[in-house]
């Protein structure tokens, strides 16, 4: 294990020239170079981000059903609805809420996909219980898996395929390891809530204290939360350097991006991808979504309220982020891919607000989507228990990720019993994402 | 006594876990049925005493150590437990702090978010009874409200003084009776955390009943889980679903009709916002709110024109209910809230992979639900603490260090340990705080902080390091303290073994390795350098980096 861990830091340490060039002294375990094993998988230079919205997005006011009289009804959503002709209309059937213009725009330029209807079965209304399901990939019924899905997917693609850079996943823009990337056998990827903080700092004796801690988080050990830390340390020794490269690309759009962590975690995302890093999967997340109270103002509902602020903030920094793929000729080989951990009741309660519910909307974007609706029309007519039901599966769409934009094999992640029954039969009416055969192979790219 | 565990998936099972599966982590499985909880009388010597002080009290200094060693097991849990309601000699501390300095005023006034965290760390740093803090942390993470929600809900209109006071005029004008203050909002939500604080402070080792009834009329969750927007004409289930998933049950022992039974019930739960009243966001029982009509849950049906008695009522239900769940088989003799506290006792006390199927948290939930001896009563804290703490298996070998350090616990351990004091709390040290995934008053969501190895990662491997290189300068570190701290301890400049082990005991009450100890040596050396001899600012020198070199090895982030 310390053999890989230091491998990947000097293989990393090599590379990230700030460290040269910022240091007066440069510690002794940067000149313990040896070549590491490049990572020999998923090596078309696409890119996944995992955008969360947790606390459980409002799809039905997120993507509105324009056609279907059930929403419009003084019963449903008598004070949060959005007014009939104030959202914007996407293919007739479905119009987005007005705060999201930004999407709206990437939506008519066939760079967005609205997938209705995601779930699971026995929907569960626990934030908590149901997050775990679509981390873990696990459903109800089943025993909770103990890694989360990402690095169940990376372990059967990659293990055995040579060593990955520190960066090879990102979360950023919080310093919490998503459930989703947790547990993998040989790979913890860093959190990075700041670029600007994210460094080592030594009072003095800089290299002498940098070698120490190296050596202290590198002795043997059998204990595995030791072993555990360690691996963390190296980690953040392994990928400082070229969080510090990446920081120093330029903003495109200033003031394109929120300052929460979404908006952080989008911006570092962008520049880590522009600054050449061979990150392939990121993780950012918006918090906020658990609206019981205060969605939406009555009589405002497209201006006042917690919903359109979210969706608001949440448009301008995918547009953004859009913006910055395009102009660097990144866009084709990047796609967005969104959840929440539930939906809400189809009514609204007495707070202006929405309850927890079941099936929900999720969004892909990118040049390697193809643009559209997929999954039907939520059935406002037909609820289970007040709320949405799924008619997708959210295995499915997450196996149209792994084998449509990445080539790879989704059985194994989800099981082959799963595969076949539940996903297998999905998958067809899922091709929301281009296949490796129509999206040209990044590394050919120029 | 003999007690085998083992861990049914191997180590990787815990690695990065922990709301995943919240009752599936079948962490441990005891194999002699002996009682666990028995008490502990193997030796008590300062190991045992070491250990029970880096669970409980932020560690110790070396005096305190050799207190609790000398006093015996016993004596010395009960001397950590039985803590006064207040702490006479912090609060006199902070009124005696100079006043004038940005610093002490925000600690002794806090009217911002980041003022209140500073002031929450001030009192865990100079607690004279520091279990009280402890707990009130475990508390704080247990009866989640966050910073972020509390301080939006208040009314902006409060900075600028807008009472309503003027006949004719709303509360929301241009101007009022009041003078502007900028600080109005925020000393208001202030408030509102502070008195929720209280009540962990000074309620928390208590009737567990008592707290929950707390809780309910608490204004700061009353806001934060919207029961003041819970109508009878259209109830909505935030509370009602929390109360039972996190603050007492657990999933898997209700239904979703008694959730919304239960949403029914607690209606008329409010909060006086009146700015007429200037603003008092406090405890309002709203009798017009409250639904009227018969509520059934757990098959039980009640309904009582008295204020707030349907909420009592469903607390006793909730504590009462055996819900024959399949979360454990004990679920089929035990009320689920017996259990799911004792789980959650345990995992924060002894060891976060524990099941709430173990064993040990039926033999807790028997005590904490049945033990009713010397005029004691159901759900009492304090006394299933003592036994916890006093018990053979909180002292087992395989618990040691076994617990991650959060981050306010990294900060605070060393400070306390050290008899240091940071300059800047509110402005400084709240932000490494934050920056290590800690932001106290404002958890990242209901359920509170995910532990064990979710604290550990990049950013905040990053930001405890570097506060450690924080502590090591003469910001926290002066050179006075390291002359009158370490000179008495070490035999001259060049006792290298000497600097190494002092911090060693003083921050892991614990001795080093050899293979540790030569990485200490190395660094000295290091610093050393060329020079023939080890002058007094070498020797600086090597302290403070032996300080922060100690703060980041492995041992130091575990407890």
């Amino acid at each position: 294990m310390s053999n890989m861990n230091r491998r990947q830091f000097l293989k990393v340490g090599l590379s990230g020239l700030a460290y040269f060039t910022l240091e007066q002294t440069t510690p002794k375990w940067v000149m313990r170079a040896a070549r590491a094993l490049p990572l020999s998988c998923l090596t078309s230079g696409r890119i996944l981000v995992i955008l969360q919205q947790s606390g459980g997005n409002d799809g039905l006011n997120t993507v509105i059903p324009r056609q279907d009289d059930i929403y419009y009804d003084a019963l449903t959503r008598p004070t949060i609805h959005i007014p009939k002709g104030m959202e914007i209309n996407l293919d007739g059937l479905n119009g987005i809420h007005p705060s999201m213009s930004g999407i709206a725009d990437w939506y008519q330029q066939g760079n967005a996909a609205v997938l209705h209807n995601v779930g699971y079965v026995n929907p569960d209304f626990s934030h908590f219980t149901s997050t775990d399901y679509w981390e873990t990939g696990g459903v109800p019924g089943q025993l909770m898996p103990q890694q989360g899905w990402i690095a169940r997917f990376y372990d059967n693609t990659c293990n055995g395929h040579g060593d990955p850079e520190a960066l090879f996943m990102a979360r950023t823009g919080s310093s919490e390891l998503p459930d989703m990337m947790a547990g993998s056998q040989n790979y913890v990827p860093p959190t990075i809530s700041s670029a600007a903080s994210y460094s080592l700092q030594t009072g003095e004796d800089r290299a002498a204290r940098l070698n120490a801690i190296h050596d202290m988080n590198n002795l043997p050990t059998i204990d595995s939360d030791v072993e555990f830390l360690q691996r963390s340390v190296n980690t953040v020794e392994a990928s400082t350097a070229d969080i510090a490269t990446a920081n120093a690309e330029p903003d495109l759009y200033p003031g394109g991006y929120t300052a929460d962590s979404l908006g952080n975690g989008l911006k570092l995302a962008s520049k880590i991808i522009r600054a050449g890093f061979d990150t392939r999967i990121f993780y950012v997340s918006q918090g906020g979504y658990d609206t019981h109270a205060n969605q939406a103002i009555s009589g405002n509902v497209t201006t006042q309220g917690d919903h359109q602020r979210l969706l608001g903030n949440l448009s301008l920094n995918v547009d953004t982020f859009l913006k910055e793929m395009r102009d660097t000729g990144n866009l084709d080989r990047v796609l967005i891919l969104t959840f929440s951990e539930f939906g809400r009741r189809i009514n609204e309660n007495g707070s202006s607000g929405t309850d927890h519910g079941a099936a929900n909307v999720m969004f892909a974007f990118g040049g390697g989507v193809n643009g559209g609706v997929f999954g039907g029309q939520p059935d406002l007519a037909n609820p289970l228990r007040g709320n949405l039901r799924h008619s997708v599966d959210f295995r499915s769409v997450y196996s149209a990720v792994i084998e449509n934009w990445f080539g790879a094999q989704a059985a194994p992640v989800f099981g082959q019993a799963n595969y076949d029954s539940v996903i297998a039969p999905e998958l067809a009416r899922l091709q929301f994402v281009k296949t490796n055969a129509n999206v040209k192979d990044w590394a050919n790219y120029g | 006594m003999t007690l085998t565990l083992l861990n049914r998936f191997g180590i990787r099972s815990l690695v990065g876990k922990t709301r995943i599966s919240r009752h599936r982590r079948y962490g441990f499985m005891a194999i002699i049925a002996m009682a666990l909880l028995d008490p502990y009388t193997g030796p008590w010597t300062s190991d045992q005493a070491a250990h029970l002080a880096r669970r409980t009290t932020f560690g110790a200094t070396p005096v305190q150590l050799a207190a609790l060693t000398a006093a015996g097991m016993s004596a010395a849990v009960d001397s950590i437990v039985d803590y006064a309601p207040v702490d006479l000699p912090l609060e006199n501390r902070i009124v005696d702090l100079p006043s004038g300095t940005t610093e002490y005023d925000r600690i002794k006034n806090p009217v911002s978010d980041r003022d209140v965290e500073g002031w929450w760390l001030y009192r865990m740093v100079h607690s004279t009874q520091p279990f009280q803090q402890q707990f009130a942390l475990f508390l704080h993470d247990h009866f989640v409200s966050e910073w972020d929600k509390i301080f939006s809900t208040v009314t902006p209109e409060a900075n600028n003084g807008n009472d309503g006071s003027i006949p004719g005029q709303s509360c929301i004008r241009t101007s009022g009776s009041l003078p502007a203050d900028p600080n109005r909002r925020g000393a208001i939500a202030v408030r509102l955390m502070r008195d929720q604080h209280n009540i962990f402070l000074t309620l928390g080792h208590g009737a567990f009943k008592s707290l929950l009834v707390a809780i309910t009329r608490d204004p700061c969750m009353l806001i934060y889980l919207d029961n003041r927007t819970n109508f009878k004409t259209r109830p909505q289930e935030n509370f009602a679903r929390e109360i039972m998933e996190l603050f007492s049950m657990g999933v898997g022992n209700y239904n979703e009709q008694d959730v919304k039974e239960i949403a029914r019930a607690l209606t008329g739960e409010s909060v006086n916002t009146s700015c007429l009243l200037n603003w008092p966001y406090s405890y309002f029982y709203a009798a017009s709110s409250h639904d009227t009509n018969p509520k059934t849950v757990f098959g039980v049906t009640f309904n009582s024109s008295v204020p707030g008695e349907d909420t009592n009522k469903v607390i006793d239900l909730i504590l009462q209910r055996v819900s024959n769940s399949t979360v454990s088989p004990n679920h089929a003799v035990y009320p689920a809230a017996s259990l799911y506290m004792s789980w959650k006792f345990l995992t924060w006390f002894v060891n976060q992979g524990i099941a709430i199927s173990d064993e040990a948290v039926k033999e807790l939930a028997d005590f904490f639900y049945n033990n009713t001896s010397a005029g004691g009563y159901r759900y009492n804290v304090r006394e299933t603490l003592r036994l916890l703490f006093k018990s053979s298996f909180f002292y087992e070998s395989q618990h040691r260090f076994k617990l991650f350090k959060n981050p306010a616990e990294y900060v605070v351990t060393a400070l306390r340990a050290l008899e240091l004091d940071d300059p800047s709390y509110a402005g400084n040290v709240n932000n490494w705080v934050r920056e290590m995934g800690m932001k106290l008053f404002d958890p990242p969501t209901v359920d509170g902080w995910a532990h064990g190895h979710t604290w550990i990662n990049a950013s905040g491997v990053v930001a405890r390091f570097n506060y450690a290189n924080r502590m090591s300068t003469s910001v926290v570190l002066s050179d006075t303290a390291i002359d009158s701290l370490i000179e008495q301890h070490i035999h001259g400049y060049d006792d290298d073994a000497g600097i190494a082990s002092f911090f060693a005991s003083r921050l892991l009450l614990d001795s080093l390795t050899f293979e540790e100890a030569d990485i200490f040596m190395q660094l000295f050396k290091d610093i050393k350098g060329s020079a023939t001899t080890t002058t007094q600012s070498i020797y600086r020198k090597k302290v403070r980096a032996a300080l922060h070199l100690t703060m980041t090895m492995p041992r130091y982030q575990l407890k």
